[in-house]
């Protein structure tokens, strides 16, 4: 009896404890996609989370450390998402442009998210392009195949890396048409040194439906943030 | 003869004496960034000036403050000094060939410009970017040629936006190398619907220099020695 107690304890103490850190977690995200995400937000996800600023010390030592831990979440969501509607693609100029499709369609539809990309901006935009952690592979390939014209990757990478950003960023200041996504990923193939007339049907091929599962940061922050609304 | 009312004399007098303090404000930020990087503190930035921490804070109320303003003047006077070399150009295409090489080298040759722009916050989409003001312009001039395929004028302005903030950004990591800005901006014009034999010509051209005004903090502080030089890292 006395063993179950001592096996029971910590095993409390942990779920607790990663409740909270999910908490505040989630909470910072609303947080930063709000107000940015310089230091001087800390007070405001402390309070916003109901914890002390004290508590808050024993699970990020820094802003950083938080801002961290949020994208880090987030792309990790998104990498498989993204992976799991793309990954059996054959054809690698197919696979690259739906992959970038997806990831700006899916931002388009999740404004809290595009909101949060946009405000860590340049400072993540290594963590972000971490959401297409399969592109320089797939565009090594599509190169190889003579899909895409031999640019050096990383200019071709910083390229795209570069233009998901300010499209995120649009996407976050407000309504952009239904075809904005498109004509990004359009304009980035043409970059990348495919024809118009290969690019089309590119474009054309049917979107996967990307749906974050009801347990992923994204999904449980859009849930408190709705709760805050209807409040 | 007209003889100036003393308030007025005053009042300009110390509005000359304020500016000049910003700028020396400015001058010592940019002076101890470079050799400090991201953790430039305030201290810092008083101790290069000489001056006191309590008329620190009549120009800037935090560090951060004075981080963007430090990045809004340095973008303002390079975009400034290259844009009379992009305007000399006929042709809207080359205009915004010549344009984005010559920013993309600057970005190369000045990594802290990317330093800078890391730490501002969200910089991207922000219309309020002059480097976007002149770009947009530059786009508008492409499409109304009728020089640039169907692209439009967001997704066109977004692109080239996009392409020079991550170059920045790359460049305060790690040296881009010599071939970099033409070979994104050749990219950049297929985008803009160019076909490749032109986009390939259009990045070839020779390179004209440009030059900074003697106030300018770049060239004050001799961080910045034009876009041929080495990077100073």
């Amino acid at each position: 009896m006395s063993d179950k107690t001592s096996d029971h304890r910590p095993r409390v103490a942990a779920e607790r404890r990663e409740r909270m850190r999910q908490r505040l977690v989630e909470t910072a995200m609303l947080v930063f996609a709000d107000k940015g995400v310089g230091a001087s937000v800390i007070p405001e996800v402390v309070a916003a989370a109901g914890v002390s600023q004290g508590s808050f010390y024993n699970y990020f030592r820094s802003n950083e450390e938080l801002l961290a831990a949020v994208s880090d979440e987030l792309s990790g969501e998104m990498v498989q998402l993204i992976e799991a509607a793309v990954g059996d693609i054959e054809d690698a100029a197919l696979r690259v442009a739906t992959g970038m499709r997806c990831y700006l369609h899916f931002a388009r539809a999740h404004r809290l998210l595009a909101r949060f990309l946009a405000a860590a901006g340049l400072r993540l935009l290594a963590q972000q392009s971490a959401a297409l952690r399969y592109l320089p592979a797939d565009l090594e390939e599509g190169q190889r195949r003579g899909l895409f014209d031999t640019s050096p990757l990383p200019i071709v990478l910083d390229l795209i890396a570069g233009a998901g950003l300010v499209a995120i960023d649009r996407i976050a200041r407000g309504r952009v048409p239904k075809d904005y996504p498109d004509n990004i990923v359009g304009a980035i193939l043409r970059a990348l040194g495919m024809e118009r007339a290969a690019i089309a049907p590119l474009l054309a091929a049917p979107l996967p439906k990307l749906k974050p599962a009801a347990d992923s940061l994204l999904a449980r922050a859009q849930a408190r943030l709705d709760e805050q609304a209807a409040v | 003869m007209t003889i100036e009312a003393p308030e007025n004399h005053r009042s300009r007098v110390a509005a000359a004496r304020r500016s000049k303090t910003r700028l020396r404000l400015l001058e010592s930020a940019l002076l101890v960034f470079a050799r400090k990087g991201g953790q430039t503190v305030i201290d810092d930035v008083i101790a290069q000036a000489g001056m006191a921490r309590g008329s620190f804070y009549n120009y800037f109320r935090t560090s951060e403050e004075l981080l963007a303003a430090l990045a809004a003047t340095v973008n303002e006077e390079l975009l400034q000094a290259i844009d009379p070399v992009v305007q000399c150009c006929a042709d809207p295409a080359e205009r915004i060939a010549r344009g984005t090489r010559l920013l993309l080298h600057a970005v190369r040759c000045f990594p802290l410009y990317g330093t800078f722009l890391a730490l501002l916050s969200a910089p991207a989409g922000d219309p309020s970017q002059p480097a976007s003001r002149f770009l947009a312009r530059d786009v508008a001039q492409g499409l109304a040629s009728g020089r640039f395929g169907d692209i439009g004028q967001r997704v066109g302005t977004d692109l080239l936006m996009g392409a020079v903030l991550s170059a920045a950004f790359a460049a305060a990591r790690a040296p881009l190398d010599a071939s970099y800005p033409d070979a994104s901006a050749r990219a950049l014009l297929r985008a803009l619907g160019l076909p490749e034999g032109e986009a390939a010509r259009l990045t070839a051209l020779p390179l004209p220099d440009f030059e900074l005004p003697p106030q300018a903090l770049l060239r004050r502080t001799g961080l910045f020695d034009g876009w041929r030089a080495a990077p100073m890292l």
